[in-house]
């Protein structure tokens, strides 16, 4: 096997060796491939170890979570403190000074989880308890500057959970606040539930904003590693809940007219105040890329974006008095609106299809491609699901996935096939 | 040391450090209050096992003299008794003279009745020790007050006597 300093040299030396016209730019493309799929073996070694990271992050938390008396509080506190301390400096010892990168990665991660564990056994020594979740945002704040520091994109994948979960638990909060239809829960994050379709437009706007921060980090040179990190969480949040909105049942029917009036209004300002920050960043950051697509995406976003946050604003209210669906109005499968987003669902999915193609990005049209079948079959299921008898239903169900399936393997793989050589010239031209 | 590393492991410990000594501060400063309880008893996925506690504060009444109707998501300062166990005696959104605690506003009814939380609604306990208890007016909670009005609950008492627990496979098994 080739060792790893070997393909690092190749990488810097391709590019060269294709302008000094020594190769052409497809033996070069073809060089690069064959000594990366070496490499790639090493990605096994940064899953395995990943894995483990997460399960001794696991384990200790479970014994943290015993609330084991054995330990004295303080020496629970120095240990913990200590194991997270010197799982970073570990880490960081393998990666830059031993040439363990992908194991010293894992360890830095281990540490970031531990800092969790450490917050957790701190409100356990001190019965402290906010139902807000505070608690994430301290997590987040503590591993995000790390995250940088370490050039780590795992820890940084992590950080964006954290703030996502608080963010959530902030927003089921200020929306609930004063609403007599609230689910009642010990964790704020569930009365996210009671006002669901507020928490998709939330949600999708945060998923822009990571989208555009992405973008940000496409145009600095420091940190373009973590541009795919925030825009792969970015179109996931995205895709998600704007296929969350194609159900006819997010426009209509979730509230009652009393229900929907009880809302904190401040949940709104909430929704346009993520909403406007997410334009601003993104067409900042698009505005300074070549690109013209990075623009174009910004502005078509940013649009789906209001249009979603409207349509949830101002819901079809079901009567107080009618219980079963369809609340004594005629069964529609669709409603305008709903038909109208799931539209732009499949454009969304077209979209993110076609630039995974453009810009080369395998995670962009391997979501695309999910989200697609999870559309086709829940529309599948709404149609037929009262037009066929239980047995045909699910035989036809079956065929239907089967052949969905084969064909959508088919085509990803071709897409993916297409975009290879060219994503080997792009990997030889970053060096 | 690089700087790079000294900044992980010095910010990174900087922030445990400093979430620690906001945890404790008010536990090493602050006044002993008893608050009389009424429970609850689910399991946290993150930290184990605990016991959730409303006390009698959780509730506050209008007729206590106060500041004006409470709203939700509000701080609120609740003024209380001193000596034997503490009971409220008078609320609103400026800090009171005297003993008080600080807590937020969870709801507030219409007819004014209002649930409010301090940030001491939780108790952990040892693995499967706290599944039995069952809480009634003879329990109180031991917590500490700092002059901010932040408490933290130190220890359950019975009658007047600490709890504690402990987990005991025999027990389990019976």
């Amino acid at each position: 096997m080739a060792s790893r300093r070997f393909v690092k040299d190749l990488r810097n030396e391709v590019p060269r060796l294709v302008a000094d016209g020594l190769v052409t730019e497809d033996q070069g493309a073809r060089l690069l491939a064959r000594y990366a799929a070496q490499d790639e073996g090493r990605n096994v070694a940064s899953i395995v170890a990943t894995f483990g990271a997460i399960l001794i992050g696991l384990g200790i938390l479970t014994l943290v979570a015993l609330n084991w008396e054995a330990i004295p509080a303080l020496v629970r506190v120095l240990l913990l403190f200590g194991a997270t301390l010197g799982a970073y400096h570990a880490g960081y010892d393998l990666r830059c000074h031993r040439s363990f990168p992908k194991v010293g990665s894992a360890l830095a991660f281990l540490g970031a989880i531990l800092v969790g564990v450490s917050i957790v056994l701190v409100e356990q020594i001190y019965n402290l308890h906010s139902s807000a979740g505070h608690w994430l945002l301290l997590w987040t704040v503590a591993i995000v500057p790390v995250a940088y520091a370490l050039e780590s994109a795992s820890i940084l994948a992590l950080g964006l959970l954290t703030f996502a979960y608080w963010f959530g638990a902030q927003f089921g909060r200020v929306a609930t606040l004063g609403a007599p239809h609230r689910w009642w829960s010990d964790d704020a994050l569930f009365t996210l539930f009671s006002v669901w379709p507020l928490t998709v437009a939330v949600f999708l706007s945060l998923g822009i904003l990571y989208w555009a921060i992405g973008t940000l980090h496409d145009t600095r040179g420091w940190s373009r590693g973590f541009a795919r990190t925030y825009r792969g969480f970015g179109v996931f949040f995205l895709l998600f809940n704007a296929y969350m909105l194609t159900f006819r049942w997010f426009h209509g029917d979730f509230w009652t007219a009393e229900e929907f009036a009880s809302i904190n209004p401040m949940a709104f300002g909430v929704i346009w105040t993520v909403a406007t920050i997410s334009v601003v960043v993104f067409l900042t950051s698009a505005v300074g890329q070549r690109d013209r697509r990075e623009l174009w995406t910004a502005i078509a976003l940013s649009f789906f974006m209001v249009l979603a946050i409207v349509s949830v604003s101002f819901p079809q209210v079901r009567p107080s008095d009618y219980y079963e669906y369809p609340y004594g109005r005629p069964y529609e499968l669709f409603t305008p609106l709903s038909l109208l987003m799931n539209v732009l669902f499949l454009a969304l999915v077209v979209g993110a299809g076609w630039l995974g193609l453009a810009r080369h990005e395998r995670y962009l049209i391997n979501l695309a491609i999910l989200f697609f079948a999870v559309d086709v079959i829940s529309r599948y299921v709404e149609f037929f699901r009262d037009r066929l008898s239980g047995g045909v239903f699910f035989i036809v169900t079956g065929a239907v996935l089967i052949v969905l399936a084969f064909s959508l393997e088919k085509a990803r793989r071709r897409f993916l096939t297409k975009m290879e050589p060219v994503t080997a010239r792009n990997t030889a031209a970053r060096g | 040391m690089e700087r790079r590393l000294l900044f992980v492991l010095g910010f990174t410990a900087a922030v445990l450090v400093g979430f620690l000594l906001f945890a404790a501060l008010p536990t090493m400063t602050g006044r002993d209050a008893e608050l009389r309880m009424v429970p609850v008893d689910p399991t946290d996925l993150f930290a184990g096992e605990y016991m959730t506690i409303a006390y009698e504060i959780s509730t506050l009444s209008a007729s206590l003299p106060n500041d004006g109707p409470l709203r939700a998501g509000e701080t609120v300062y609740v003024a209380l008794s001193e000596g034997g166990v503490a009971e409220p005696v008078g609320y609103g959104y400026r800090k009171p003279a005297g003993f008080f605690i600080k807590g937020t506003v969870e709801e507030a009814d219409r007819d004014g009745r209002s649930r409010v939380t301090y940030g001491i609604e939780r108790f952990y306990v040892p693995e499967r020790s706290g599944r039995d208890v069952r809480i009634d007016r003879s329990w109180t909670a031991r917590v500490k007050i700092d002059a901010h009005g932040n408490a933290r609950v130190v220890a359950l008492l019975k009658d007047g006597t600490e709890v504690t627990f402990s987990y005991s496979p025999a027990a389990e098994r019976r």
